[in-house]
């Protein structure tokens, strides 16, 4: 079913499943668990890991029609913003293979603009889905933290890891939403408020939404196309009927430092549990990308750095909630772009031990609020994808995917 | 430096990578420290963002829901009489 040979050019896929059961093709990232079906996280740590069971997410979309085709690329661990730290080598962007996917659910996205499916998971800390979805084209949606089961996702930063899917349009993203989001047993950090009919929600009726467009989201280093097509992208929003009107937000570089050191102070430790004991190899597996996190995570836990850097970024992390809360006390949702550039070319990690935290600067502050946000598609530029981002408050996915979906409906093409 | 976190952190890292590490550690720390120029005094910190409390169930054994000794130990390169087998930790120099 799937292209193996496409597959094989822009390494989409870790994992084909030979004979797939009967249903509507998915694409799952390689940090999901599934049954019988080999799951690396991208790492030659788990080169040979079967896991026993499902992901929750995985079990509800096999029982509600979904087949699992195969497991994509991602960076090791979801350790990066490009796929470039994938033990198995990058996925390359289907627009232009001198480019990269970006990540790290490169494969997800790449996937799916590629044709090879219309539904795709991917998984999201800061940037993951989002980053990603944009730079392949396509529509990336990353929920409410605690929305979606973590359950069975190969663990990266447990306050912030969100399951999202990555599709052809914004439906697809209703669509898998309805059936993954909701209260889980088997993660105590899912929330218990009722799911709502994403499906139903998309009306295309935005008319007197309003939309805080983030000024400052467009960055002085950002390329004038990009601010151009983003604000063309607004522009039709209001000629839809929302109320656009300028905001500033907290500077978002400060989020960078506040993802930095909670992300790595839960990776060093949610990866000490991998010893090659229960499954996998052993820890000389690790690639240079986990030492580093695992080995700074320490670091900033160990005693006289918790205070210095674990606890002001935490406290920090409460600013950015409050900021948004103030928004969100006047405005619908948040849109600008969703990454500051296009797809870089190959290789642009190399030696660059902050790549992905500096490329998902327009993420992170969404991502430590635990807001959702979705990117959709909104032109080209240079020959490579560009998305408009549209940031909710907590558990309104309905909201952002509506004002998505008018978006799309409407758009010209690039 | 890099030697302790490495051994604290149950990993190998070569004698020409601590350099490498130091000085990427050095200016991961310098681009994070730049948050010290916000003011947080009497702010507290957020470890969860959506305001979940202790969620607590009953200790009880679900047998529909756990694995079977066989398939626990499917994924094992190690195993004796239905056990895994684990390195020696008695001896370890710590």
């Amino acid at each position: 079913m799937i292209d193996k040979k496409l597959s094989k050019k822009l390494n989409v896929f870790l994992t084909i499943v030979d004979k797939p059961k009967k249903g509507i093709p998915i694409a799952i990232k390689d940090n999901y668990l599934t049954e019988g079906i080999r799951t690396t996280a991208a790492s030659f740590v788990l080169d040979d890991y079967i896991p026993q069971y499902s992901a929750t997410v995985v079990k509800k979309l096999e029982q509600n029609g979904y087949c699992v085709v195969g497991k994509t690329n991602l960076d090791a661990w979801c350790h990066g913003s490009s796929t470039e730290t994938s033990d198995y080598g990058p996925t390359l962007n289907p627009h232009n293979t001198k480019h990269l996917a970006g990540g790290s659910s490169g494969g997800s996205a790449a996937a799916v603009a590629s044709g090879m499916v219309d539904f795709a998971m991917g998984s999201e800390t800061a940037g993951s889905v989002r980053g990603p979805a944009s730079w392949c084209g396509v529509v990336g949606l990353k929920p409410t933290y605690g929305r979606v089961s973590r359950y069975g996702v190969i663990a990266m930063g447990s306050s912030l890891d969100s399951p999202g899917p990555i599709t052809k349009d914004v439906t697809g993203a209703a669509k898998l939403l309805k059936i993954i989001a909701g209260k889980d047993e088997f993660d105590a950090t899912t929330s218990g408020n009722l799911v709502d009919d994403y499906e139903l929600a998309l009306t295309g009726d935005i008319k007197g939404l309003k939309v805080g467009l983030v000024e400052n989201y467009m960055l002085s280093e950002m390329d004038s196309e990009i601010v151009k097509k983003t604000l063309k992208a607004v522009g039709l929003l209001e000629k839809l009927g929302a109320k656009i009107t300028k905001v500033k937000t907290l500077d978002p570089t400060h989020a960078i430092g506040v993802y930095t050191v909670v992300q790595r102070s839960e990776v060093s430790s949610n990866l000490a549990r991998f010893d090659g004991v229960r499954y996998g190899f052993g820890r000389d597996k690790f690639g240079e990308e986990a030492k580093r996190r695992i080995m700074l995570g320490t670091h900033i836990l160990s005693s006289g750095y918790q205070d210095r850097y674990y606890k002001k970024a935490q406290k920090i992390r409460t600013l950015f909630i409050n900021d948004f809360n103030e928004l969100f006390s006047e405005f619908d949702c948040l849109v600008g772009p969703t990454m500051p550039s296009t797809a870089p070319k190959i290789g642009v990690t190399k030696n660059a031990a902050m790549y992905g935290e500096l490329a998902d600067i327009l993420a992170e502050p969404s991502s430590i609020a635990g807001l959702p946000a979705i990117t959709v598609p909104c032109g080209m530029v240079k020959g490579l994808p560009i998305g408009l981002q549209i940031i909710g408050k907590q558990f309104e996915e309905g909201k952002i995917l509506n004002t998505a979906f008018a978006y799309e409906q409407n758009k010209k093409d690039d | 430096m890099i030697k302790k976190l490495a051994s604290l952190a149950n990993l190998k890292v070569k004698k020409k990578e601590e350099e490498y590490f130091k000085k990427q550690f050095e200016e991961t720390l310098k681009i994070v420290e730049k948050f010290d120029s916000l003011d947080t005094s009497g702010v507290d910190e957020t470890y969860i963002v959506t305001g979940t409390k202790n969620v607590l169930r009953e200790d009880k054994i679900d047998p529909l829901n756990m694995l079977t000794q066989d398939q626990a130990l499917s994924g094992s390169k190690n195993t004796h009489n239905g056990y895994f087998v684990v390195d020696g930790v008695l001896n370890n120099d710590l």
